[in-house]
């Protein structure tokens, strides 16, 4: 084999994960120029209607998508045929979608860029959950689907079955092209996703175009999720984040172009699988990470630099950014909390204490959020990355360089900083959603780079840190078998308090002020003479500081830690129960800390007296779609004024009537833009264009 | 959209309280129609294979166990195994000193965290020593048992830790023993003088290929190593198989224990002619019937004699899971793992039941040489078994190839060990 022709091969071979990326990257797209919607939860889809597929082709048996209730319904006592069953997993897919977007996406049609991403990424983490609990977590696998024989290219052997992949992509691609140029429905979705008010003028439902596209976009997911079947081994992890690929390749065709995202999905599994080869000739190459973090890193740099700036889409989208909180006596504040939280450390025992030690690291990180999405309306999809990147700084600042306590922790936090503000660059050019994928991506890269093992994150066994001391003093969660110490959840008390009155103060002063007109207004706030790009950075750099920090408390409160605590996943959660609780709101980073977070002090009552601990993540993204959906700004919010639960239901009840009349109305503009008529002012800046 | 609401904390609580309510009659473990389960071990198995009944009475001794059951990877059949193990001592050995085995456990999903605030919850409840479960967040909680003085008995090694901790206890070595033993064969059994490895590139996949495979294959003879990451989601696995088989090695490496099938399927379809081995994760039954003909042949390293086989500890084995565990549990290595554990657990603190100390519990198992192992080769806790894991007690493994659909141990007495080949890390 000649070595242009061995490098042929893997241009070949990396057509099959191509092709994948491609077909989820346009159903990316028909999602998003219908709706407007980045759908994190689209590689779940896929997910899910394989795992369909699979179980009715080996089992005839059709799982259902929920839990607890009985899920399965036996078809057939033997297994179905592979059309059959792959016809009936997208029909179910179809339906998933069409459900999905009627109970989720199209409530929020008119939300902020946030609400968006906290719904998608709420319906992500269920799906995932759900196929946990019903499928497990072992990889499946099923027998070939399409043909499978091997042909003769150049005297190399390549599996016939990649070249389908790449002519189905050019076919699909091709034929939406095709469709969205010439046919009625293509026009019209173009028309309501040009204008939504207009076309609706013209007679046009932006809603029923949305939900063709939708279900377009779900058949499309489940066709790559059921074709890859049989060469990706099916987990409800690994095809959940096929979509940060997916999401990389849709961005680059700036969410219109099909035959972009054909191109760029094939381009990049073929780049992918080039340098799965390359990484056995140039031996020096880093190997750790390269093949899944590369295409992110071209990626990133790409929409930062060459893109000309990418406005979100959203014409119609009103500026509903979650609340923000006006601090009154931080320090009377803080000073409260902190004689509260020393009298609960006393109180509680055991597990329940390092519980509330866990609420108030978690709180501090969440804390981060509330500066960078709260107030200047960034989304940020990697916060734990910076707070991982931070503790494992501190870790070697203290451990291996011996730097006497506050030093490390200090340094270490301030480690994050430029770091936050290099991926504060990208929000100079993209916004909103955006915005959220590029940093999604860097938390992906982080994974594959920093976090996946190597000297800075220590491998499999983790990194270690001792106890802080202060002049002798040991400030440690652990001493012999005393086992959480008081004194430790104090000093981390004391962290969190300041870093809390640090955010009011931020919030109240000229900087907090700028940041809160750069959210609601760029243009306006530029206008004004706010310099918009370096107010951004401030935030981001603020932010990551604060991350730091929590990661600096997160590794002092484990004495170990591993780069699993820091993956993408976890900036995920992160994002959905600071989300859940308020995200413009210091209250709702103690809401989050104390109530939401999976290791805080409710859910650990909640599992050492009812056992849910295994329920954890789908309470997470139920809470999160539904915050999401019903109430924007959070959990906080409603301290002052809550009303009972029977009055917000019967005020739900009212809500979904109120939709189902508008269900039926054929082609008539929905109650939400003639609504839009009436209101006088809308700021719009999120619907800026070029 | 703008009031605000509070019925979303509410009805979290609500669906919390339902979810528990109906927790105890969900099930967790994979089913799946091609998996063995319980149920179906063995048709032949029958009770009094388990002997005469003699039920434990009186206060029930607590033993702790964390386990992964959520999160992206899980092994409940683990804890499946012990359940039924317990169950099976309690109702026919007399338990430990006439007292029940009570099994208090918590679910963790990888994350150290978790695993800490398990450990916290299990400490509440005052343990007499931990059953090491599955648990790849075990870094987080081992210090918490070390610094409550908890002896840590069996289990999956899966962190360094566990293997190395003064008051862990381990009768098996998975992953470190058995990926070693299965390299050193390779060199010096196979005679192979070429390798490639395909390896998962996270932490874990990272550390066994870099720390393990990787330096026993090259004491043991083999000069060329190729080494080529998996990323963890990969949508087609066919390009690494493929850079696999392009440097012509002897034999290749598989360490890909979430895409065992798919991986052996590639290396059949880009046309290998290697022997390929690898992962004993990789003989699960579900795993053979997915990859079909392209895994005959293929080699691993168990430390268990043959669970399914005929063996006096496989007929009491099949028989209890059948009368005790839960009828869909899946059966595989893990499963006997969790089983074996408590199994040993009971032999040797029945005889000092009336003095559990954690002194005394860590010396039971420290004193002596070539204690019954179920299911495996003798263990001697003299801490060098594995060279630095101190805590393995055994490191012995039998060879196995897939052939014909099923996994077989070419020899039930021949154990082999990595022995100087694997020098620790």
């Amino acid at each position: 084999m000649t070595t242009i022709s061995s490098y042929l091969l893997f241009v070949l071979l990396g057509l099959g994960a191509g092709a994948a990326y491609a077909i989820l990257g346009l159903g990316l797209v028909l999602k998003f120029r219908s709706t407007g919607v980045v759908d994190f939860g689209h590689g779940a889809v896929a997910m899910f209607a394989a795992y369909v597929f699979i179980q009715l082709r080996s089992s005839g048996v059709l799982e259902l998508p929920w839990i607890w209730l009985p899920h399965e319904v036996t078809l057939s006592s033997q297994g179905l045929g592979t059309a059959l069953a792959m016809l009936i997993a997208v029909a179910y897919s179809a339906v998933l979608g069409l459900i999905l977007y009627q109970l989720v996406f199209r409530p929020i049609q008119g939300s902020s860029a946030l609400t968006k991403v906290c719904a998608a990424v709420g319906v992500m983490l269920g799906l995932q959950a759900v196929a946990v609990l019903n499928f497990g977590t072992q990889g499946r696998s099923t027998p070939t689907i399409l043909p499978s024989g091997i042909v003769r290219v150049a005297g190399l052997i390549v599996p016939v079955d990649r070249l389908y992949f790449a002519g189905l992509v050019v076919v699909l691609a091709a034929a939406l092209a095709l469709v969205y140029r010439y046919t009625r429905f293509g026009l019209a979705t173009r028309a309501a996703d040009e204008n939504p008010v207009g076309a609706s003028l013209m007679g046009l439902s932006p809603t029923r175009l949305a939900a063709w596209n939708w279900v377009l976009a779900s058949v499309l997911a489940a066709v790559a999720g059921i074709l890859i079947s049989p060469i990706a081994t099916l987990d409800p992890s690994s095809y959940t984040l096929f979509v940060v690929p997916a999401l990389g390749v849709a961005l680059v065709a700036r969410f219109r172009s099909f035959a972009v995202v054909a191109a760029t999905g094939l381009g990049l599994g073929i780049a992918q699988a080039l340098i799965t080869k390359l990484l056995t000739v140039w031996t020096w190459l880093p190997q750790q990470g390269l093949v899944a973090g590369l295409p992110f890193i071209l990626i990133m740099i790409v929409m930062t630099v060459f893109t000309p700036r990418l406005a979100a889409r959203g014409d119609q989208a009103r500026s509903t950014n979650p609340s923000v909180g006006t601090p009154r006596a931080p320090f009377r504040t803080a000073l409260g909390c902190f004689v509260v939280g020393v009298v609960a450390l006393f109180l509680l025992q055991g597990s329940l204490r390092s519980a509330l030690i866990s609420s108030l690291v978690t709180a501090c990180i969440c804390l981060s959020l509330v500066v960078l999405t709260g107030y200047i309306g960034q989304v940020s999809l990697a916060q734990m990355s910076f707070a991982g990147v931070s503790a494992f700084t501190l870790t070697h600042l203290a451990t291996d360089l011996g730097w006497p306590f506050p030093l490390p922790l200090i340094a270490a936090a301030l480690v994050a900083v430029p770091l936050g503000v290099l991926l504060g660059l990208p929000s100079l050019r993209l916004r909103g959603v955006n915005l959220a994928i590029v940093t999604l991506a860097a938390a992906s890269a982080m994974d594959a780079f920093v976090f996946a093992g190597g000297w800075f994150s220590g491998g499999d066994a983790g990194r270690n840190i001792g106890s802080p001391r202060l002049f002798g003093w040991d400030l440690g969660i652990a001493r012999g078998h005393e086992y959480p110490r008081v004194i430790f959840g104090v000093f981390v008390l004391l962290v969190v308090c300041a870093v809390g009155v640090a955010v009011a103060r931020l919030r109240m002063s000229a900087t907090g002020r700028m940041f809160l007109a750069v959210r609601s207004n760029e243009r306006a706030a530029a206008a004004a003479g706010i310099n918009v790009s370096a107010a951004k950075l401030l935030a981001f750099g603020y932010a990551s500081f604060i991350a730091g920090l929590g990661g600096c408390l997160l590794a002092y409160q484990q004495g170990n830690i591993s780069g699993s605590s820091f993956g993408a996943f976890a900036s995920l959660s992160l994002l959905a129960i600071a989300y859940v609780a308020g995200v413009g709101r210091i209250a709702g980073a103690v809401v989050a800390g104390v109530m939401l977070s999976p290791n805080g002090l409710f859910v650990t009552l909640a599992d050492k007296y009812l056992h849910v601990g295994v329920y954890a993540t789908l309470v997470a993204g139920l809470a999160l779609t539904l915050t999401a959906i019903q109430n924007p700004d959070g959990i906080a919010s409603t301290k002052a004024g809550a009303r009972g639960a029977g009055d917000a239901l019967v005020r739900l009840a009212k809500k979904f009537n109120a939709h189902g009349e508008n269900v039926g109305a054929p082609l008539g503009p929905p109650s939400r833009f003639q609504a839009k008529a009436a209101d006088p002012i809308e700021v719009q800046w999120s619907g800026e264009r070029g | 959209m703008k009031t605000s609401r509070n019925w979303i904390g509410a009805s979290g609580l609500t669906l919390m309280l339902a979810l528990a309510a109906c927790s105890s009659t969900s099930t967790t473990s994979p089913a799946s129609s091609t998996s063995p389960t319980a149920s179906s071990a063995s048709p032949s198995a029958s009770a009094d294979v388990l002997g005469t009944p003699k039920a434990a009475t009186g206060a029930p001794l607590v033993f702790g166990m964390l386990n992964l059951e959520s999160g992206p990877v899980t092994f409940p059949e683990v804890r499946a195994g012990a359940e039924a193990a317990a169950a099976y001592v309690n109702a026919y050995l007399g338990g430990i000193g006439g007292r029940p085995i009570k099994i208090v456990s918590c679910p963790t999903d990888g994350q150290p965290a978790t695993s800490a605030r398990c450990a916290n919850q299990i400490l509440d409840q005052h343990p007499v020593a931990i059953i090491g479960g599955a648990d790849s967040g075990a870094e987080a909680s081992m210090p918490v048992w070390t610094r409550a003085n908890l002896a840590v008995i069996g289990g999956l090694p899966f962190t360094p830790s566990e293997s190395t901790s003064p008051n862990s206890i381990k009768f098996v070595s998975v992953s470190s023993g058995d990926n070693a033993a299965m390299a050193a064969y390779a060199g010096q059994t196979l005679k192979a003088t070429s390798a490639a490895v395909l390896y998962t590139d996270n932490s874990q996949g990272g550390y066994t290929a870099k720390a393990i495979i990787e330096p026993t294959l090259k004491n043991a003879g083999v000069k060329n190593v190729t080494m080529i990451p998996v990323p963890p989601s990969a949508a087609d696995l066919s390009a690494q198989a493929a850079a696999a088989v392009a440097v012509n090695p002897d034999v290749i490496y598989v360490e890909t224990p979430n895409a065992c099938a798919n991986m052996i399927r590639a290396l059949q379809t880009v046309g290998n002619k290697a022997k390929v081995m690898g992962l004993s994760l990789c003989t699960a039954p579900p795993v053979i019937t997915a990859a079909g003909s392209a895994e005959d042949g293929y080699l691993s390293a168990s430390p268990l004699v043959p669970w399914y086989g005929g063996s006096k500890d496989a007929v009491l084995y099949q028989a209890a899971m059948k009368k005790f565990a839960a009828p869909n549990t899946l059966m595989a290595d893990t499963t006997a793992i969790g089983f074996q554990e408590v199994i040993n657990l009971q032999a040797a603190l029945d005889p000092i039941a009336s003095s559990l100390t954690t002194a005394s519990i860590l010396n039971a198992f420290k004193t002596g040489t070539d204690h019954p192992n179920f299911l495996a080769h003798p263990y001697t806790c003299d801490g060098k078994q594995l060279a630095k894991a101190p805590a393995a007690c055994n490191s012995y493994q039998l060879i196995y190839q897939v052939s014909g659909g099923a996994n077989k141990a070419l020899s039930e007495t021949d154990w082999v060990t990595a022995g100087q080949f694997y020098t620790g890390n």
